[in-house]
């Protein structure tokens, strides 16, 4: 094969085409798989290129990055370059699309929608994979190495992904690799070859070489065959633990979580949290009051692109909480939650929440969603929460709400499907007189079963007329279909457009009641909607009929509150006095975060894992200098003479001179050992000196008396060794060298031996 | 399990590594297409070394060279036959021939399946530039999976010879070395063989000399009978070559050594096409004890093709054989190193008065440094000496004798040594 080796160059590209290709799946368009493919297409050809103009492995691989970014960044950002050369706004550019990417993938859930942020790094990842495989498969010979970057692309959307990808997905890089990998050997096996075999008894004498390889190929389609089942059917019948997910990215359907935390999604697409299965409960409460309140853990009035997003607030919002409901429309209870697992900074609680009581970390409560939010999650904490029941006649007569808690967003309906919302919700809430009622006819019209399915199922986006997918809200009043997000959105949408301040709060139901206490899970997320009523606050709505009942006073029948207790709980506060825990839990926040730093920030969830990790990686790699350091340290503590010490010395050197590849002849004597040094070590005279110096030495140590051997001369030794090492290993390949000084035999001789030594127990044992 | 680790590459021992470190992940976090992966990277190698393992195959393997005895120089083209008796099917193979590295590149092959029964042939062509006696075999086989996860490596014994003989220059026939000086045209020396039996009895026939009627077989037999005295008289040389390492200098095909084997080899097989009946004299034909007998071409080939140098000093012995030769005649062709006047002294009375005694003294300093020399060895500086004094000598003794540097060839200094005849001798 000639130097460019277009076999494998091609078999390389084909690899990563299949590799990132079902990255497709995470995402809703698949707009970036032909700049992909331009770009492995790119990097294969380039790689034929220089093979054939050049030697110089290094530059290869540079020209193919440096060309193979430029076209990525010209695709993308080409409007901002000048003259053909990216210019400052590239990079401002290129950092607006990271931004824009990094929000996308961690806010949304597979399939996400692609932004021209994530098509760019997409397409910018995979050049980067494309250029990586093509080294080491074509410009380095190294097929095998080349599955590690094949890997990660494919763990791209394993990782993202929330169940175990489709068979194809896998068999298809995987029969490419390993196609890669049996074209090398099957190189090695054609360059072994310098006769020719001729076969007598046989009839034709074809070349025999050429059936060789036949048979050769056949036997690794079927061992490559063999190996590619098990590892289909091996996964399906080990069990695995329930995934956990290390970094934000689009798979984790529980939000991002360290180690034992179950995290709760921030993004307002519940459905990764809705199929899950898992059912590890987020926490367990005990509760005063009834138990058919939501808890929620969030709320957001920012609707952008299709998805309810936590909008950072820029300063704008009033500082102070929002005076609660008058007490005659309240009553309070008391939550005790316990095992919450739930990943900070959420927190789930009933609202409005009049008083939290939570021990062991700092927080603080969003002056206008009333969100706690804390600093580390917390196993258990208590809330004293408002049960709010306004009388009906009160909503109906609430008059325009003017309240500095609404802000612009709350009433912001997304400009592409503003006017099908205007004509819906009139046509819903037709007859209505007052915002009351029309908030309920619009309730009421999406929990007619009859007329809109529940479905965590939303089947294929439906399309306009010229073939683009239809916003959310417009798709949801097409096909009546969705969960608990499709509705809420609608009904926010429908009260927003009769004039409603409405908002989106994310949550819990109330679980299932297991004993004393209720346990919610995962699959018990939930999301509705908070309209606002002057003089009543921000209340909550149903419109999703079948995950749980509408709250009384959106019922205008059920005047009469139907749950808890009618009398209220003692201990009811004012306003006032609510008004001043929530501060002073401000500054206490305030406070703490200095003292906390950022040490603590650094030290949760996913950064932990990756220090650790590092720290692995760190220590693992030094594992051997580290242990012939300690075992040399060791004996040195334990010598008893001088002339231990000078032994131990030498003993180092020796082994330092077998891992340079400077063995002593087996059964040397120190004399001849030392005249080996001296000449395969190319020792200079000075050195050679000092050998022969270290040598006398050490025979001193041996043969002579005891007090012969004084302290100037160890010294000496010590130098002498340490110059004669340096000269030694200056005489070597950097690679040797390396290989000397991660992989020093008096390290691996102490494994070895304990490994012996553990294998000679077991075997003892049976 | 242990055995079949052994048998993984160390790619194969990364796949396994790797695999497990991703199959542990998967379990723990969940992932099972991390786990395929996992699975896929240890079963790999396994079935691989698994395979490798389990194909075990019996085969019968067989050389033939032709020709079996060639010269320096020469090529042999080999013939290695594999053939299959198991009954199953043989895997394919890598095979390497383990040859003398003086028989140059080990030849290498993809040796295909064999079906049970059937015979493969290998060809490949060796060619040697140093003499000697040559083993082809045995072969290194080495079974890999069609991936290189796994190999196995074995050694198939059994071993085929192959003799190189020194090479033989065509010396010039244009004169017999031992034809006496100041005789008439070409007498070759004749040597009368005593004391072996050299009479037989024949019939009388009309003519027969009377006084060559055997009495005793006349009386048994009642016919006449009469002795027949053939003249068996033969033309005898010995020809000594001087096996002490000392004597000779420079190492290799191009030592001293290998000049002095070539000449032996080609003035012996001069010799022989003239009709003589050759001796020859080294340590090899001192030990089998067949010195006294007159070897034929192909036997002096054969000896000379393995001959080598004596460390140990057999000087005494190999002269001492030379002496029980000579002194019954013939004459002597001595290809020696200069080493030890005493030595040479000793040598030089092997010349019987009246014959002739034709030496080749190596100048072995010219050839480079022995091996011996250059080792800084145990017996101090011992080397060849000047080659000059060794020639007077053995020319004061009546030989003809010539001093050959490294450059000369064998025709040549034979020229010039059989010329010197002419001439007449100092």
């Amino acid at each position: 094969m000639t130097r460019r080796r277009w076999r494998i160059t091609v078999l390389a590209a084909l690899a990563t085409l299949a590799a990132v290709y079902p990255i497709t799946s995470l995402f809703t368009s698949a707009r970036w798989l032909p700049a992909a493919m331009l770009v492995i297409g790119l990097t294969a050809a380039l790689g034929l290129l220089l093979r054939g103009l050049t030697r110089s492995r290094l530059l290869i691989v540079l020209v193919q990055l440096v060309v193979v970014l430029y076209v990525v960044l010209l695709r993308f950002t080409g409007e901002t370059f000048s003259y053909g050369i990216p210019t400052a706004r590239t990079v401002e550019l290129a950092n607006s699309l990271g931004l824009e990417a990094i929000e996308t993938i961690q806010r949304s859930s597979a399939p996400a929608p692609l932004t021209d942020g994530v098509a760019f790094y997409l397409v910018a990842a995979v050049a980067l994979i494309a250029v990586l495989v093509d080294a080491m498969a074509a410009t380095w010979r190294a097929p095998a190495a080349a599955g590690l970057p094949l890997l990660t692309a494919y763990l791209i959307t394993a990782a993202n992904g929330n169940a175990a990808s489709a068979v194809r997905y896998f068999v298809v890089p995987v029969a490419l690799w390993l196609i890669m990998l049996h074209t090398t050997a099957r190189a090695t096996f054609g360059r072994w070859s310098t006769t020719s075999v001729s076969d007598v008894t046989g009839g034709e004498s074809s070349s025999d070489n050429t059936s060789a390889m036949r048979a050769l190929t056949g036997g690794a389609a079927r061992l490559g065959a063999l190996a590619v089942v098990a590892a289909l059917l091996v996964p399906i019948l080990v069990p695995h633990l329930p995934p956990r997910y290390l970094t934000d990215g689009l798979g984790r359907s529980t939000g991002s979580g360290g180690v034992g935390t179950v995290g709760f999604n921030d993004t307002i697409d519940l459905r990764n949290s809705l199929v899950n299965s898992d059912e590890t409960a987020i926490l367990r409460y005990t509760s005063t009051g009834p138990a058919n309140v939501p808890l929620r853990a969030l709320a957001t009035s920012f609707y952008s692109r299709g998805e309810w997003r936590v909008a950072g607030r820029g300063g704008q919002g009033p500082d102070r909480p929002v005076p609660l409901p008058p007490q005659s429309d309240r009553r309070e209870y008391v939550m005790t939650v316990s095992n919450n697992v739930l990943k900070a900074p959420r927190l789930a609680a009933p609202y409005p929440v009049v008083t939290p009581a939570i021990e062991g970390t700092a927080f603080r409560i969003d002056p206008v969603t009333r969100d706690i939010r804390v600093e580390r999650t917390v196993e258990s904490y208590q809330v004293t929460y408002a049960d709010v029941n306004p009388p009906v006649s009160k909503l109906r007569a609430a008059g325009v709400p003017t309240s500095p808690d609404i802000l612009a967003d709350d009433l912001a309906i997304p400009d592409d499907a503003a006017e099908l919302v205007e004509q819906w919700s009139d046509e819903v809430s037709a007859g209505a007189t007052n915002d009351y009622d029309r908030a309920v006819a619009i309730q009421a019209h999406l929990r007619d079963t009859t007329r809109y399915t529940y479905s965590l199922d939303l089947g294929e986006a439906p399309t306009d007329e010229s073939g683009q997918q239809l916003d959310p809200i417009s798709a949801f009043q097409q096909t009546r279909r969705g969960y608990c997000t499709q509705f809420a959105t609608a009904m926010i949408m429908l009260a927003r457009a009769q004039g409603i301040p409405a908002r989106m709060a994310i949550g819990f139901i109330p679980g299932t009641r297991e004993g004393s206490s209720n346990i919610v899970r995962a699959s018990d997320a939930h999301a509705w909607p908070e309209l606002y009523f002057e003089g009543s606050g921000w209340l909550r709505f149903e419109p999703t009929a079948s995950r749980s009942g509408p709250p009384a006073y959106s019922v205008p029948g059920l005047d009469s509150p139907t749950s808890g207790p009618s009398a209220p709980t003692g201990a009811t506060a004012g306003t006032a006095t609510q008004t001043t825990p929530d501060r002073r839990f401000q500054e206490g926040e305030a406070g703490s975060s200095t003292t906390t730093s950022w040490v603590d920030r650094w030290l949760t969830g996913s950064n932990l894992v990756i220090l650790i990790t590092v720290l692995v990686v760190v220590l693992g790699t030094f594992l051997m200098p580290l242990t012939a350091w300690i075992a040399r340290t060791l004996r040195r503590r334990r010598a008893a003479t001088r002339q231990d010490l000078v032994e131990i010395e030498w003993d180092a050197l020796m082994s330092h001179f077998d891992d340079l590849g400077l063995a002593a002849p087996p059964g040397a004597t120190l004399r001849s050992a030392r005249e080996r040094y001296i000449t395969d070590g190319h020792l200079d005279d000075a050195h050679a000196s000092a050998m022969r110096r270290v040598t006398a030495t050490l025979e001193r140590a041996r043969y002579d008396r005891p007090e012969r051997t004084t302290p100037e001369q160890t010294e000496e030794l010590h130098r002498d060794i340490r110059s004669i090492r340096r000269q030694v290993s200056g005489t070597r390949s950097w690679t040797t060298r390396v290989r000397s000084f991660l992989w020093p035999t008096e390290g691996v001789s102490v494994w070895r031996g304990l490994m012996s030594r553990l294998g000679r127990i077991l075997r003892r044992r049976q | 399990m242990r055995s079949v680790r052994g048998l993984l590459t160390t790619r194969g021992r990364a796949f396994v590594g790797a695999g497990l470190t991703l199959s542990l992940a998967g379990i723990i976090f969940g992932f099972r297409d991390l786990t395929r992966f996992g699975v896929l990277l240890v079963a790999l190698p396994y079935i691989s070394a698994l395979l490798v393992r389990t194909r075990k195959a019996r085969m019968r393997i067989e050389r033939h060279v032709s020709p079996d005895r060639i010269t320096v120089g020469q090529d042999a083209h080999v013939a290695l036959a594999f053939e299959n008796v198991s009954t199953t099917t043989t895997p394919v193979f890598l095979a390497e021939e383990r040859l003398d590295y003086v028989l140059g590149d080990r030849p290498r092959f993809i040796v295909g399946r064999i079906p049970p029964g059937r015979v493969r042939i290998i060809d490949y062509t060796v060619r040697s530039h140093l003499r000697g006696r040559h083993h082809l075999g045995p072969l290194a086989v080495q079974v890999q999976d069609p991936f290189g996860l796994a190999t196995r490596n074995a050694v198939l014994e059994g071993t085929a010879d192959l003799v190189i003989l020194p090479q033989v220059h065509p010396l010039s026939a244009s004169r017999q070395p031992s034809s006496g000086v100041g005789s008439e045209g070409e007498l070759a020396h004749l040597i009368a063989l005593h004391g072996e039996d050299d009479v037989t009895i024949r019939e009388y026939r009309d003519g027969d000399d009377l006084r060559r009627i055997h009495w005793p077989a006349t009386a048994r037999t009642g016919d006449l009978m009469v002795r027949q005295e053939d003249r068996p008289a033969q033309r005898r040389a010995v020809v000594l070559l001087d096996p002490r390492p000392d004597a000779h200098g420079g190492s290799g095909a191009t030592g001293s050594f290998e000049w002095a084997v070539s000449a032996c080899a080609s003035i012996a097989a001069h010799l022989c096409e003239s009709g003589y009946a050759v001796h020859l004299v080294c340590p090899e034909t001192v030990d089998s004890g067949r010195v006294a007998d007159t070897l034929q071409i192909d036997e002096i080939l054969d000896v000379l093709a393995t001959t080598a140098l004596r460390p140990k000093s057999t000087d005494d012995l190999l002269l001492r054989a030379a002496q029980g030769l000579a002194a019954t005649g013939g004459f002597v062709v001595a290809i020696v190193g200069p080493r030890g006047h005493e030595v040479t002294g000793r040598l030089a009375s092997l010349r019987q008065p009246g014959t002739t005694g034709l030496a080749l003294v190596l100048d072995s300093r010219a050839f480079g440094q022995t091996p011996a020399t250059s080792d800084g060895g145990a017996g101090g500086t011992v080397g060849p000496d000047e080659v000059g004094p060794h020639v007077d000598a053995l020319r004061l003794a009546g030989w003809r004798a010539i001093a050959v540097g490294r450059d000369e060839d064998v025709p040549h200094a034979w020229a010039v040594l059989t010329a010197a005849t002419v001439g007449g001798m100092r």
